[in-house]
């Protein structure tokens, strides 16, 4: 009844906004064109008129239109990567408004990535959140995955298990793991599998990255506890092809397809994109955890990881219709992506595995429809169904040594992993749809309402595990049903200097599973719902200086696998309580100040995260893994960007944080008013103090002049810190297990020739080849160098 | 030339040092001239090794630490500082004043060095024969045997160096179970006999077969030949891998007296006493229901404290979960008079990381836990019954952790 009545007022409310829009009279439009220095018309630049909804991108030349707009004053801005940002008042009339932009180059912006204030897209850069931008236009030459690009930015760690395709946890101002959310196009990623996630898509598919850290707006309707990260792709282009060929050490290869066509008559457009990533990841491995047994002694080795292979996969065909009158863009996408990944070992080094495989399907089917009407209303709703099939293998009984000698297993039934073995194959089958409409009821206010639902049953049967189909749990059917709706009002005072922007948001979850592992008992529904809310001010002191406060409290719904196990050694949980979070984040952000042939821009921030009912991976009982509610963290930290450029040959750029994260619950949950041992303890496992810094020559006219080469050094740092409470055991610390200071060199050079078009580049990573962890004795990959050829037009 | 620098050195360095000694025995307060500076600068070695545990079952982090304890006193207070950092799931045994940390496939040496400070000196990697190390029985300074998974290895303690390794796969009679996962755990010697528990269970790690049963296979420990095996109906043991301390007693006339926890499958059997009597590798008609004599509580690990008393643990499932929770008390048992004391001692102990005891010199040591604190207690039988709370005392409280191991190390 409830999910009802909450269904009949989200179609009220919209039919409502799209009332209002209908009824606006006297409309114009303004049109024009946007050209460079040499008044050559430049493609893809952002256009938006300030303190309204409307938005458009620069056609193939450079041609721009806002038809059927309310007339009024408005103030047009432009903005796109390697130009300064330009902004006109204009007045509009019933006739049409017919401008000329001319964008002047930004050479601060040429190379590399853009941490600052200089974005491409200027309503987030006004934005009072605090987010870093990442424009990957600049790293299409480059041999790296999207969360390495992430490295990059204050406040965000990355951590890997090993080489391509590894897990990896990314954790913004401290809250990681599931508590930070991945969105491509503003739509969570949401169970679409590893082989559609952050560290496989190519980045010649993607236009930027948007790193929200605290507050998380409105429009990406989702249930992210600290932070968001918006994959943006290049949706606004309408014509171009990309394609790139890799290869590199350990055997790796790496082939991106990404092309669109439109049809400017009929406004049809085909999009075909693709990638294909595989590797050997045999990278030499050495240390404490690396040895054969002999005699009942260990002999230390160095050996090649030989069970890590890696393949992942994916194609996507787009088809719809761009600018037309009834859609600004109408696209159905159908996208197949896969996997197989070899597992080589465990939590650690220590537990060897040489049959172990996990493989993936993933089937998706989508629908956008984006609209933006006259009266400034917007809307944007998006349809997607996915059905994932994953397949865990571990039918081997044998017990690997690094060399990759094995002996049979203590019984022939045991897998790899347990003392069973298992050829679990489960299918989630998602529904997922989202509706934004955003009203700007004049230039200085707008509201954004959202609405996400997202349904995903699994099923599934293990055959060799439970020879008894009576008892395989797996067979019995369990959903998760998720509704996040949002509501937030932006209003803009004394000329644009000072913005005010609150939200709220109702979050609502309900859970169909089997409650533990054992008996197959009866199923079980569980739902729950709770609200945030949040607010975020910015105050622009001087030109350059801008000051930004957030406040947000917020919540992360369980996932599915911590709800319903993994099929393995996780098993279900259904009576866990969202965790919670208050995040707070206080910034000045200095935008570029010349001084001569220097310039400076960057950013302070400093953050606060209070964390409650955490949700952890614990023990059930001597077997088996559970996550649980358990405790409360209390986090603090500060970070810093800097970007200095000295003319347009040398790019200098930081980005350092420190946090401290620390347990923050006093007392035990039984009621005792005991204080517990760790209250206020170093939180372990965590990082508390990493940089990121790169230095970059750019030469241009190199044989040519429409060539360019550029070279590159970097250097990511973090401070050691411990496995376990850093009290405990401190006095011999030569037995404390502590992940190490981690020095990370990189370099490279990248050539372009014909202006991008052909593009060559040569890269090393891990330079000195040290022994690099992110994580408690897991060896990261050693020296590797790659060689990446890309075609763009 | 260099030899001849280097003694003009030592020779000014010693005038200069006794120079310095007879200036600072002139200073000394202490006139006493009975004082050895020496032996006044040796430190107090210690008495107890203990592994206190941070494990957090519900976040599913932490570690064991090892460190040593000079004394046990009313006062004293310790926390983890000091202690070596160790994975989970693990326990110790010390055997001639060296300590042996098992658990994982890996057993580790430590000795005490002169400043009382323990130092890894060997180990022994046993991860072919079995996914944990369950027990340990020391023979001589060069012979010792652990139960493992799929064997019995036997080892030099000393040398720490692998000797032998005898596998189930001989065993007759167990020819229906090699296709299960056997798991090999509490262990007793009888002269030369070694006698061991194995619990068979399925893949879903349910019991197979016949949970009703104690298996016991006795071998002789002089030729490493397995010689019997003997069942007791009625009864269920084994399956216990960690710190399998205590449950399998030899009093002093030979006979093998055997806690029968029977904790994991049947829930409706008793936790039982049962007995191998001297001269025979198989059961007698000796059955105690301990379950019964306990307030109707399975009771698991008992520890030996000479003549017919043992000292275990009954778990109290209203208090808590078995695993993580404080659900345990202590209790005093006398396997002749068949009567069974509950210790007077308020409070609970954890079942599974702190289930440990040791018995020395008349006194039984034994944790008692909260959520803030861990209290070793001792109980002194001289100076009253178990029911009596004059007889104990609390010796030594962990700030962080709870005692997950406590041995002599004299």
């Amino acid at each position: 009844m409830t999910m009802h009545l909450r269904h009949l007022l989200l179609t009220f409310f919209c039919i409502l906004l799209v009332s209002v829009a209908w009824a606006q009279n006297d409309l114009g439009s303004i049109r024009g064109q946007v050209v460079d220095e040499a008044k050559q018309p430049l493609p893809g630049i952002n256009l938006q008129l300030l303190g309204t909804a409307y938005g458009k991108a620069s056609d193939d030349e450079g041609n721009f239109s806002f038809d059927n707009i309310p007339t009024g004053n408005y103030r047009v801005r432009a903005s796109g990567v390697g130009f300064i940002t330009y902004e006109q008042d204009i007045e509009l009339a019933e006739k049409p408004t017919m401008l000329t932009i001319r964008l002047e180059p930004d050479i601060m912006a040429l190379d590399q990535v853009e941490i600052t204030e200089k974005s491409v897209s200027s309503e987030i850069r006004a934005s009072p959140l605090n987010v870093s931008l990442i424009d990957i236009e600049p790293l299409q030459n480059r041999n790296l995955d999207l969360q390495q690009a992430l490295n990059r930015v204050a406040g965000v760690r990355v951590r890997e298990d090993g080489g391509l395709g590894s897990n990896f946890n990314l954790a913004i101002n401290g809250i990681g793991g599931r508590g930070v959310r991945y969105f491509i196009d503003g739509v969570p990623l949401e169970n679409f599998g590893r082989s559609y996630q952050v560290n496989n898509l190519p980045v010649s598919l993607i236009e930027r990255m948007e790193v929200y850290k605290g507050m998380i707006p409105v429009r990406l309707g989702a249930d992210a506890l600290g932070g968001a990260v918006n994959i943006v792709t290049k949706q606004y282009k309408t014509n171009y092809l990309d394609a790139s060929y890799s290869i590199a050490s350990f055997n790796t290869h790496r082939t991106a397809i990404n092309t669109r066509y439109t049809h400017d008559q009929t406004g049809l457009t085909i999009g075909l994109s693709g990638y294909y990533n595989y590797s050997d990841n045999d990278y030499l491995v050495e240390g404490p955890n690396v040895f054969v047994v002999e005699n009942g002694q260990r002999q230390p080795i160095k050996a090649n990881r030989f069970h890590d292979a890696y393949t992942a996969y994916m194609g996507q065909i787009e088809i719809g219709f761009l600018n037309k009158p009834w859609a600004d863009r109408l696209l159905l996408s159908g996208t197949y992506s896969g996997l197989d990944d070899e597992v080589q070992n465990g939590v650690t080094m220590e537990e060897i595995y040489g049959n172990v495989m996990e493989e993936e399907t993933n089937q998706l089917l989508a629908l956008k429809y984006d609209k933006e009407f006259s009266s400034g209303l917007a809307l944007n709703v998006y349809g997607v169904y996915n059905s994932l099939t994953t397949s865990i293998l571990d039918t081997a009984a044998r017990i690997y040594s690094w060399d990759g000698s094995f002996i049979p297993s203590f019984s022939p039934n045991n897998g790899e992993l347990s003392n069973f073995k298992s050829a679990a194959e489960f299918t989630d089958r998602t529904f997922l749809g989202r509706i934004n409409a955003s009203y700007a009821i004049n230039n200085d206010q707008k509201i954004i309402f959202n609405a996400l639902s997202s349904t995903t049953d699994r099923s599934g049967r293990d055959p060799v595990r439970f020879t008894d189909p009576t008892r395989d749990i797996y067979q019995e059917p369990t959903s998760l049903t998720k509704m996040i709706t949002g509501l937030s009002y932006r209003r803009s005072f004394l000329q644009d200097r000072l913005e005010a922007n609150i939200l709220v948001k109702h979050f609502y979850y309900a859970s169909l599973a089997i409650p533990a592992y054992g008996e197959i008992e009866d199923l079980q529904d569980y739902q729950d719902n709770d609200y945030g809310v949040g607010g975020a001010v910015k105050y622009k002191i001087n030109p350059t200086l801008t000051a930004k406060v957030s406040f947000e409290r917020t919540l992360r719904l369980p996932a599915e696998d911590e709800l319903f196990g993994d099929g393995l050694l996780n098993q279900a949980n259904p009576a866990l309580v969202p965790e919670k979070s208050q995040n707070l984040n206080i910034g000045l952000q200095y935008s570029e100040k010349r001084i001569g042939s220097h310039r400076l821009s960057g950013s302070l921030n400093a953050f606060y995260r209070n964390i409650e009912d955490q949700i952890l991976q614990g023990i059930l009982d001597l077997n088996f893994f559970i996550f649980r509610n358990v405790r409360e963290v209390r986090g603090m930290g500060s970070e810093v960007e800097l970007l200095y450029q000295y003319e347009d040959w040398l790019t200098f750029r930081n980005a350092t944080t420190f946090q401290d994260l620390r347990d923050n619950q006093e007392f035990e949950n039984d009621n005792s008013g005991i204080v517990r041992k760790n209250y206020r303890a170093i939180l372990p496992n965590t990082p508390r103090f990493f940089s990121f810094s790169e230095i970059t020559f750019t030469k241009k006219n190199v044989f040519d002049p429409e060539n360019t080469l550029s070279v590159y050094y970097n250097l990511n740092y973090v401070q050691e810190f411990f496995l376990t409470w850093s009290e405990d055991g401190a006095d011999r610390e030569e037995f404390k297990n502590t992940i190490p200071t981690q020095w990370n060199h990189g370099a490279g050079l990248n050539y372009s020739i014909k202006e991008g078009r052909y593009n060559v580049s040569f890269e090393v990573s891990n330079l000195f080849d040290n022994l690099l962890f992110d994580n408690f004795a897991l060896l990261k990959p050693r020296r590797a160098f790659s060689l990446k050829l890309r075609y763009s037009i | 030339m260099m030899l001849k620098t280097m003694n003009l050195n030592l020779k000014k360095m010693g005038a200069f040092g006794l120079l310095a000694l007879i200036i600072l025995s002139a200073c000394s307060d202490d006139d006493s001239s009975d004082a050895n500076p020496i032996s006044d600068e040796m430190p107090e070695m210690p008495a107890f090794a203990i592994l206190s545990s941070t494990f957090n079952f519900n976040a599913g982090e932490g570690a064991n630490y090892l460190m040593t304890v000079n004394n046990l006193d009313e006062t004293a207070s310790q926390d983890n500082s000091s202690g070596i950092e160790l994975p989970i799931y693990t326990s110790i045994r010390t055997f001639e004043g060296d300590v042996f940390h098992y658990g994982t496939e890996l057993l580790t040496k430590y000795v005490l060095d002169d400043a009382g400070e323990l130092q890894p000196s060997g180990s022994l990697d046993l991860s072919a024969y079995g996914g944990g190390i369950s027990d340990i029985d020391f023979m001589s300074a060069s012979k010792a045997y652990v139960t493992i998974s799929r064997s019995f290895v036997e080892f030099n303690p000393t040398t720490m160096e692998l000797i032998e390794a005898v596998e189930y796969s001989g065993i007759e009679g167990l020819e229906n179970f090699q296709d299960l996962n056997i798991s090999a755990s509490e262990t007793v010697i009888r002269g030369t006999e070694l006698f061991s528990s194995i619990f068979i269970f399925n893949n879903d790690f349910t019991p197979e077969g016949t949970p009703d049963s104690v298996i016991v296979v006795s071998m002789n420990t002089n030729t490493n030949e397995l010689l019997d095996l003997a069942f007791k109906p009625g009864a269920a043991n084994g399956g216990d891998n960690y710190g399998a301390r205590g449950m399998f007693i030899e009093d002093g006339s030979g006979d093998i007296y055997i806690q029968s926890h029977a904790f994991w499958g049947d829930k409706d059997t008793p936790t039982a006493l049962v007995r191998i009597p001297s001269g025979s590798r198989q059961f007698d008609d000796y059955f105690w229901d301990l379950t019964e004599a306990c307030g109707d509580r399975k009771t698991l690990h008992a520890f030996y404290a000479g003549g017919n008393t043992a000292y275990t643990k009954a778990y109290y499932p209203e208090a808590g979960n078995y695993f993580s929770e404080f659900a345990h008390k202590w209790w005093e048992l006398d396997f002749a008079a068949q009567t069974a004391t509950v210790m007077a001692v308020d409070g609970f102990t954890t079942g599974y990381w702190s289930q440990v005891g040791l018995v020395q010199e008349d006194k039984f040591y034994f944790p008692i836990s909260d959520a803030s604190t861990n209290t070793i207690y001792e109980y002194d039988a001289s100076l009253g019954n178990a029911d009596d709370p004059t007889a104990f005392r609390s010796v030594l409280t962990l700030d962080q952790g709870v005692l997950n191991g406590i041995e002599s190390l004299e």
